[in-house]
């Protein structure tokens, strides 16, 4: 039996990372929303330069839509609700001592019951300087912080892609200091590799090429796997309870705060806006599953582990996926992705939108590309600009015929460096979309989840019932379409208006250094 | 037990036939090089229609569907019937509807279109049975360009009928039927009350003949 979630949480005192991001924010906001007597919860967030880490929360807490639900639930004053239950820390967690001083890092120790490490740099193929630091540093100093818990747990949140090329039936667990290759190595001496790397070579394309090999190397198809790999491997050595989750590609809720929530571009956004472009063959392998699972899954998922963390009754690894119950294929999402595009464009799209969505996208394995794809248009394209570029500096050319080669060239420059970040995209995509194939076992969510209470209905969920095609079709394609689609165009993403006056935290503050520490779980 | 009343979806509800429903899909089958063919099957399918065999018509018009996905089926099963619902239902169809649940008649519709398409239709119209076509899908989920049996060709005799009304738990001893095109005549001449709604040439002149009464839309 899974121990009541409301009742275990009641009074709890967690220190959470991430809670800027798209899940730390969807799972706080469920939090807070499902457990209003929760003791506390400290965010770790990192200030900027034009906003403190308390500012950038209030600001997210008041505009941004996924708090609606908390909006509604809290009646009256949200600051002061909050101020009684939210504490936000400036910090910074890629330092040993979390931008933190030894006293404020102490009293949350002697109160803390868990942290929850949510942070993390999700692109696929970041620079090792930034990725590095935020993926594996921030999860080992979190690591470390929380071995000085009085009660040492941790919930970290990975991804299920650290299985690297390890496909097929990927199972929940973790095996210290062995690589997806199924050899061993040492985590520790990775890392070290790694920073010398980092400090040795000054261009960030070239390290991230460099980092790019030894992680092939060792089994892991691009540095962000690389990265929470690693991160995985180092918290095991620590004294530690650990947890970890490791969703699979997180995408628009289902339910919670509201069906088509999404933030930032995730996995999905730019494959769907690729299939609504002028290439109507992705790259990728149709038989191929895509494992997809919806935020509000992750999130609620992400608690009954953390509930089981308590009470020292969790699984060392939960994967958050959807592809051992209730597979989709490529196949079925690119033609779903088509269907959905071809409302989209029934719906107000341009004449363009609507002669594109007659002819559909379909997936494509490389060697069966068409003759018109992107590599072979940037080539064409590449070709043309370099003739244009060498006509508009001919001297031989009248003054006003260079200018206007110059003007024709432009647009092509344009079109070939856009043509040149979607052949990239598809390159660091096409391990995932394209190469490997993994069955994430789902059996630990499943049996915590299945043994929850009657009571504890917003915490379940059961990807057997999700219907890909109305989840597709209703939740996805307009939610992405409404959330990350104007990011792709350079555009902001709506955001709900401010109260007035615009929300604040910590002007009714308890004072937390003097309060006795939360009940705490035993 | 309720006394039925037969609504034709074609014509009398919906203002276009099951083969253009074909065709409409066929126009946006997955292979688009193949569409042109596809639609082909459909408008052959409109063609021996013409000569009098409505299964025959109905089993090419919807060959042209192979290989469609169910999910395909599914979703240009309801972007047609949105379409349907945009250009518009027959209105004089529509007040028979009423006209007859407000005289305690439980009308069932009977169409040649797939259930895909009518179910919703009907689900909006408050009508909770339907007889329709179900298009026939292979171990992959995807349509082989049948129907699978019985096929409803619109044809539907005495025996027929009484059949459905006994499986729905309605008489039809006393039942009306609302009908639109010569197809529908074995349905019409069945039934102990036929209607003639802004009838087909040939329907119009069978019901001036046998005395059926006639409804016309309204401009």
């Amino acid at each position: 039996m899974t121990p009541p979630i409301a009742a275990s949480l009641s009074g709890a005192h967690l220190v959470v990372t991430g809670t800027t991001g798209f899940v730390g924010k969807v799972w706080l906001s469920m939090l807070l929303t499902h457990v209003p007597d929760i003791g506390r919860v400290t965010l770790l967030v990192r200030g900027r330069r034009d906003r403190s880490a308390a500012a950038r929360m209030a600001h997210a807490f008041d505009t941004c839509p996924v708090f609606r639900p908390l909006r509604d639930a809290v009646p009256g004053d949200l600051g002061a609700w909050l101020d009684g239950r939210v504490e936000v820390l400036d910090a910074d967690i890629t330092r040993a001592d979390l931008g933190l001083d030894d006293a404020t890092r102490a009293g949350l120790a002697a109160s803390a019951d868990a942290v929850v490490h949510i942070a993390g740099l999700t692109d696929f193929h970041p620079d090792p300087a930034k990725g590095f630091p935020a993926n594996v540093d921030g999860a080992v100093h979190m690591g470390r912080f929380a071995a000085t818990l009085r009660h040492p747990r941790m919930l970290h949140v990975s991804t299920a892609y650290v299985a690297g090329v390890a496909d097929g039936r990927v199972e929940e667990t973790l095996t210290p200091g062995v690589s997806p290759t199924g050899r061993a190595f040492d985590p520790d001496a990775v890392v070290r590799e790694i920073a010398a790397l980092c400090a040795d070579e000054p261009d960030a394309a070239a390290r991230t090429e460099r980092v790019g090999a030894r992680a092939c190397q060792l089994g892991w198809p691009n540095n962000y796997t690389f990265s929470k790999g690693l991160a995985e491997h180092l918290l095991a050595e620590l004294p530690v309870d650990l947890c970890i989750v490791r969703p699979s590609v997180v995408e628009c809720a289902r339910t919670f705060p509201f069906p088509g929530w999404n933030e930032g571009l995730n996995t999905s956004g730019p494959i769907m806006a690729y299939c609504g472009s002028a290439f109507r063959a992705l790259p990728s392998t149709g038989h191929h599953t895509f494992d997809i699972v919806p935020v509000d899954a992750v999130t609620r998922w992400m608690t009954v582990a953390l509930v089981r963390l308590l009470h020292g009754t969790h699984a060392p690894v939960y994967h958050l996926a959807s592809g051992d119950v209730n597979p989709a294929t490529f196949d079925r999402i690119v033609e779903l992705t088509a269907l959905g595009h071809r409302r989209l464009a029934r719906d107000g799209g341009s004449f363009a939108d609507r002669v594109r969505a007659h002819v559909d996208a379909v997936a494509r394995r490389h060697d069966d590309l068409p003759a018109w794809r992107p590599e072979a248009v940037e080539s064409t394209l590449g070709w043309l600009d370099d003739r244009l570029r060498t006509l508009s500096q001919a001297g031989a050319l009248p003054a006003g015929l260079r200018e206007s080669v110059r003007k024709a060239r432009r647009p092509v420059s344009r079109q070939r460096r856009d043509l040149g970040r979607v052949r990239r995209m598809l390159d660091v995509y096409r391990p995932f979309i394209h190469d490997h194939d993994w069955t994430f076992v789902t059996a630990a969510i499943r049996d915590a989840t299945a043994a929850l209470g009657p009571d504890d209905h917003p915490w379940r969920d059961d990807l057997r019932d999700l219907c890909w095609r109305s989840y597709w079709l209703d939740v996805q394609v307009p939610g992405i379409a409404r959330w990350a689609f104007p990011l792709l165009r350079g555009e902001p993403v709506p955001v709900d208006p401010p109260s007035s006056p615009p929300l604040a935290l910590g002007r009714h503050s308890p004072p937390w250094s003097e309060i006795a520490p939360a009940r705490g779980v035993a | 037990m309720p006394t039925v009343a037969w609504f034709r979806f074609e014509g009398v509800i919906a203002p276009r036939s099951a083969l253009s429903c074909a065709a409409w899909m066929a126009a946006r089958h997955h292979d688009v090089l193949g569409r042109l063919p596809r639609i082909g099957a459909a408008v052959a399918g409109r063609l021996v229609a013409g000569s009098g065999d409505p299964s025959a018509a109905l089993a090419l018009a919807w060959r042209g569907l192979r290989g469609a996905s169910a999910d395909r089926l599914h979703v240009l099963a309801e972007d047609y019937a949105s379409d349907l619902h945009r250009i518009g239902l027959n209105a004089a169809g529509l007040r028979l509807l009423d006209a007859a649940r407000d005289r305690d008649l439980v009308p069932v519709i009977v169409a040649t279109h797939p259930h895909a398409v009518v179910d919703g239709i009907a689900r909006a119209l408050g009508v909770d049975h339907v007889i329709a076509n179900t298009l026939e899908l292979d171990a992959h989920d995807r349509a082989t360009g049948r129907l699978t049996a019985p096929v409803v060709t619109g044809h539907l005799d005495h025996d027929g009928l009484a059949r459905e009304a006994h499986a729905r738990g309605l008489d039809a001893t006393l039942a009306c039927a609302y009908g639109h095109g010569p197809e529908d005549i074995p349905l019409l001449a069945s039934a102990p009350r036929p209607c003639a709604v802004t009838p087909h040439p040939r329907l119009r002149r069978l019901a001036h003949e046998l005395g059926w009464p006639v409804v016309e839309a309204r401009p």
